[in-house]
């Protein structure tokens, strides 16, 4: 069984039924129209995007789905998913994105892991340089958050 | 670092959930040097859902008092709440919102149940049973906390102590007293068979755990002087031990009163004294009586939880010419409600 998808810039992807049912939105789209010909149309997702994600569908394709919380709180994620997200910023964010869309969350959670790996231990100015970030508040605003947030500091 | 290169969408771009769904993947130092960067982000130190999540992240803890903030409750590194409490179901199965002390235990059969396991699954075990379940570590995968019959309190294995005392945190005693709100006080379970003195215990009078019984069993009270349906049966309940029962309810440091005393109603030959004097207006106290006239609702109650020395006199046993009297006083009885619109 193929399912057909049709990525924003109208390319036409074909994809093992599986697959394309690691998104929990085409998994409910599929239910709601039945065995059917037709490509689905995925208008928030770019052609190379959504090769990106086939990809990393077909690779987790046996996972073991996991509901565990604290299982999803673990920041440490696999060799192969790393070097799969080694990627421009603008890819990861659209990763992100196409996941949340798509409702894959062990993609999104690798994702969000990504970025927040990103931003672990890194002081604000480190971070307003890695993401591009311009600085809008006052300093008395800086110096307000600070204060107000001085207990977590020597957490 | 490929990373580093440009891109279109920055970091503060995203959408709220989306930066939740990261930020709770850093530590707390982290989330604040993020929050510094700029105005979109600084909104992350102070959201209620992203502490929520670092609470049961770095605490286990997924219930907090009514009048803190999840961020408050994060800032003060709540160590010694009991996060088990929170795995148990907001509202209990009905058949456990009764517990019954004198019920069988599951494991060993002995009728001397302590613990009530209030997850929909499992288990009344006595005290032994519990110590040799702890002891082979066989209690895991069950909820921790249950309800302990004796102390009329929770108990967590996890943590080895009761919770929701006085001296507890106060987020674990809210979340205590709502589960505890929950439940009537044990009851004995043997309906009509003699029974051992329920607790009254002679020493220290001012006992915590009578404090909520004494409010719960005041609260039924209310319920029957309420009651205007006089189409359900009624009973005679002897009148000293009505008496004992209203100190009990209403003032403070008095003991429970023993298992009714429905025997001082009896001739010698076991049948209701014709000759009692009862009351004939629900409203209107009379003296000197003998018995007060209640509904089948409370006689089960006060039967079910302090036990009955005597026979149980209901209305319908009040036939025959010998009672015509009495019949007529509890008729006038149920009658006197009309009175009072």
């Amino acid at each position: 069984m193929s399912v057909r998808l049709l990525s924003s810039d109208s390319e036409d992807f074909t994809v093992a039924k599986e697959v394309a049912e690691r998104s929990m939105l085409i998994k409910n789209m599929l239910e709601d129209v039945g065995d059917n010909d037709n490509p689905i149309p995925l208008p928030n997702v770019t052609a190379k995007i959504l090769r990106k994600v086939i990809e990393w569908c077909e690779h987790h394709l046996g996972d073991p789905v996991t509901n565990d919380e604290n299982e999803r709180r673990n920041t440490e994620i696999d060799e192969w998913d790393q070097k799969f997200m080694e990627v421009d910023q603008e890819t990861l964010f659209d990763i992100i994105l196409a996941a949340n869309y798509l409702d894959i969350k062990p993609l999104l959670d690798v994702g969000c892991k990504t970025v927040a790996n990103m931003i672990k231990g890194k002081t604000a100015e480190e971070i307003r340089k890695i993401f591009n970030i311009v600085n809008d508040l006052t300093p008395e605003e800086e110096a307000q958050i600070r204060k107000e947030n001085e207990w977590a500091e020597d957490r | 670092m490929s990373h580093l290169a440009y891109s279109n969408l920055t970091l503060d771009q995203l959408t709220p959930d989306l930066l939740l769904h990261i930020a709770q993947y850093l530590d707390i130092k982290s989330i604040l040097q993020l929050s510094m960067t700029c105005k979109r982000l600084s909104t992350l130190v102070n959201d209620e859902h992203l502490f929520r999540r670092l609470v049961e992240r770095d605490y286990q803890l997924t219930y907090k008092a009514a009048t803190n903030t999840w961020r408050s409750l994060y800032k003060l590194a709540p160590m010694d709440i009991c996060p088990h409490l929170g795995s148990l179901p907001e509202t209990f199965p009905q058949d456990k919102q009764h517990p019954q002390r004198h019920a069988t235990c599951d494991l060993c059969q002995q009728p001397s149940v302590t613990y009530l396991s209030l997850t929909s699954l499992d288990k009344q075990m006595c005290q032994a049973c519990v110590s040799k379940l702890k002891d082979n570590q066989q209690l895991q995968g069950t909820c921790s906390v249950m309800y302990n019959m004796d102390g009329q309190n929770l108990y967590c294995f996890e943590c080895s102590r009761a919770v929701g005392k006085e001296n507890s945190d106060m987020n674990e005693r809210e979340k205590a007293k709502q589960l505890l709100d929950q439940l009537q006080p044990p009851t004995n379970g043997l309906a009509n068979s003699p029974l051992p003195k329920p607790t009254t215990k002679a020493a220290p009078t001012d006992d915590p755990q009578d404090v909520q019984r004494r409010k719960a069993e005041h609260i039924r009270y209310i319920q029957e002087l309420r009651l205007e349906d006089m189409a359900i049966k009624h009973y005679l309940v002897e009148k000293n031990w009505s008496r004992n029962w209203m100190m009990f309810r209403t003032r403070e440091g008095t003991p429970p009163p023993g298992p009714i005393a429905n025997y001082r109603l009896a001739k010698n030959n076991g049948q209701l004294d014709p000759e009692l004097r009862v009351p004939y207006d629900k409203y209107r106290p009379a003296p000197e009586t003998h018995a007060d006239i209640i509904s089948e609702r409370l006689w089960t109650f006060l039967v079910d939880t302090y036990g009955l020395e005597g026979r149980a006199y209901s209305e319908d046993m009040l036939v025959g010419p010998d009672y015509a009297r009495l019949r007529e006083c509890v008729n006038e009885y149920k009658r006197s409600i009309e009175r009072y619109p």
